[in-house]
């Protein structure tokens, strides 16, 4: 018999999009984009259950076996490193992870860099590669500010198009890693989920173009 | 007779089950201290992965670990001799520090290791008890069984520099497939090179029905006794009917510095990360020292068990009688005696508790006993 999958979504954006790959192949739930505030919805007759989750916490729900897949951002994977499977790039919601800094400023090997930062392990790692002494300040949201108010040199932020940048001053000035949707599982639920995982694994696929 | 079965938690119960069943197949029961001097981790850093080690110092400033693991204390201590194994068993606390929050946790792990001149039987033995293990824990399981040889022949084969190499495995363990072939492609590997790793990473499902497929994955002479080393655990777990839920899945992973050749995962429904794990691993027997032995054995971490089929309880005592001072004592302590030798659990309390759940109330009444009416 097939059992229910539970796939956890990430809220916003990037969600409603990749909840349209899964109605596209196949896996609709039409309730779900009724403007409710009900957070679960199900699909009985397709075996699928969704749940909108804050986006970075889509990894802890899928690692934790809450959810038995879910989709979220390669940058939150890198950044919280779960014990899951990452099975597809859904090769959407790209952006790039990035070192913006002010127009006009240029590093000083002599000094330690001060970099702000959402993803403070993903920073530390990059520079740590290049064996450059850092000072990571862990901000929670409005990275661009920091190097205007002189709280950091440079941020280490997430960078779709661009515009942000540029209306604060901002440019890009090194990437670090290409970012973009991907579809992950839990371990164990893969194993007793195997046939049905499978099955939306396949069909995903089908859909990325 | 004691209802052990009431009184015993899923871990608890699984923890006794397991020693029994590792005793009868003559694994000796080993018990590791809680301290082991920090040196024996500093040298096999990799071998525990990512979790750190709690530590501290002791009166003459040694460093001192709490154990992080049973393992490294029982490869130090094993003394073997050609032709003979040493086989041990144990179940005991070891202490891990989690990377991402920094907190302490304490895990109760059991599990066997089997150290010496192992052979053909001793492989078979230890998958076996892997598999049975998993059955007295749940009936719903899964073994995962894939093999160093076949993982690590097929990236040496890939001829990346090491930190491609060690990236690769990382994704091989994620099933991560497009991440895999992008890494190889940066590093100019062919195509037909990356036909054969995404086969590897996405060759999983039970064991007879991919046992046919093993051949292809093989293209050396080391993949391939690793091959024949898998159909023979394939005809030993068939002919044992334990095949059922076994299955090869070549992203069970491990660190190539320690383990060799086989190696296994274990999960149970119900808990979402995997409950056993182990394999061949004659590697750390070697940077140990002791050349020509060899080493293969498994650990269950049993905490997460605790969880697994977890029926909270209804009441918390089955009865609650009120203690009025003006009445006979001894009459007291002979009423509790008749309800306890009932089978009955009894708690004694001035006045009618308020966070306890109980079954009723009673209270004696010139010798007798009545029955309390409550609200609730």
């Amino acid at each position: 018999m097939k059992q229910i999958v539970n796939v956890a979504l990430p809220k916003g954006r990037l969600g409603k999009k990749v909840y349209q790959m899964f109605e596209a192949a196949g896996f609709e739930c039409p309730e779900l984009l009724s403007e409710s505030r009900k957070l679960i919805f199900e699909n009985e007759e397709k075996c699928i259950r969704y749940f909108w989750v804050k986006p970075s916490d889509v990894a802890i729900y899928v690692e934790r076996g809450a959810a038995d897949v879910g989709v979220c951002g390669k940058d939150i994977l890198l950044e919280s490193e779960p014990d899951v499977y990452e099975l597809l790039d859904l090769d959407c919601g790209k952006c790039r992870m990035m070192v913006a800094a002010p127009e006009k400023w240029r590093d000083d090997p002599a000094r330690t860099l001060r970099v702000a930062t959402k993803f403070p392990k993903i920073a530390r790692r990059y520079y740590e590669g290049k064996s450059r002494d850092i000072d990571i300040i862990k901000l929670n949201g409005s990275i661009e500010i920091a190097p205007i108010l002189g709280l950091s040199d440079v941020i280490v932020d997430i960078v779709e198009t661009g515009n942000t940048l540029r209306a604060n001053h901002l440019e890009t000035k090194e990437e670090i890693v290409d970012i973009s949707a991907r579809f992950i599982a839990c371990k164990s639920a893969y194993k007793f989920k195997t046939e049905e995982i499978q099955e939306i694994v396949q069909k995903l696929s089908e859909e990325i173009k | 007779m004691t209802d052990y079965n009431k009184i015993l938690r899923n871990d608890e119960r699984a923890v006794l089950g397991l020693r029994e069943l590792f005793g009868r197949y003559g694994y000796q029961r080993f018990k590791t201290g809680k301290f082991e001097d920090y040196e024996l981790y500093a040298r096999n850093k990799d071998f525990l992965g990512e979790d750190g080690i709690l530590t501290f110092t002791d009166s003459r400033g040694k460093l001192i670990a709490l154990k992080p693991d049973v393992t490294l204390s029982i490869a130090k201590t094993a003394d073997v001799h050609p032709g003979e194994v040493q086989k041990f068993c144990y179940d005991d606390e070891v202490y891990r520090l989690s990377d991402g929050n920094g907190t302490f946790r304490e895990i109760t792990q059991t599990g066997i290791e089997c150290i010496g001149d192992i052979g053909s039987y001793d492989i078979a033995e230890v998958i076996q008890l892997a598999v049975r293990s998993l059955q007295l824990i749940h009936e719903d399981y899964v073994l995962d069984i894939s093999h160093m040889g076949i993982v690590q022949g097929m990236i040496s084969l890939l001829n990346l520099p090491t930190p491609a190499a060690e990236e690769v495995l990382r994704c091989i363990g994620e099933k991560n497939v497009h991440e895999a072939s992008e890494i190889c492609e940066n590093y100019n590997v062919s195509d037909k090179m990356i036909r054969r790793l995404r086969k590897l990473i996405t060759t999983c499902g039970p064991i007879d029905k991919v046992v046919g497929e093993l051949g292809q994955l093989a293209v050396n002479n080391t993949m391939s006794r690793a091959v024949g080393e898998l159909r023979v655990l394939v005809s030993v777990l068939k002919a044992q009917g334990l095949d059922r839920n076994v299955r090869f899945d070549f992203s069970v992973v491990n660190d190539m510095g320690y383990y060799n050749g086989v190696i296994f995962q274990g999960f149970v429904k119900g808990i979402s990360s995997s409950i056993l794990a182990g394999g061949r691993y004659d590697n750390l027997m070697q940077k140990m020292g002791k050349r020509n032995a060899g080493a293969i054995g498994f650990s269950i971490s049993m905490d997460e068990l605790e969880e697994l089929n977890y029926q909270p309880r209804e009441t918390d005592v089955d009865v609650v009688i009120l203690d009025q001072p003006w009445e006979d004592l001894n009459r007291l302590i002979q009423v509790v005696q008749k309800y306890t030798q009932q089978g009955l659990s009894v708690s004694v309390q001035k006045q009618i508790p308020k966070n306890l759940r109980y079954g009723k109330i009673v209270q004696i009444e010139n010798g007798e006993v009545k029955d309390v009416e409550t609200d609730c």
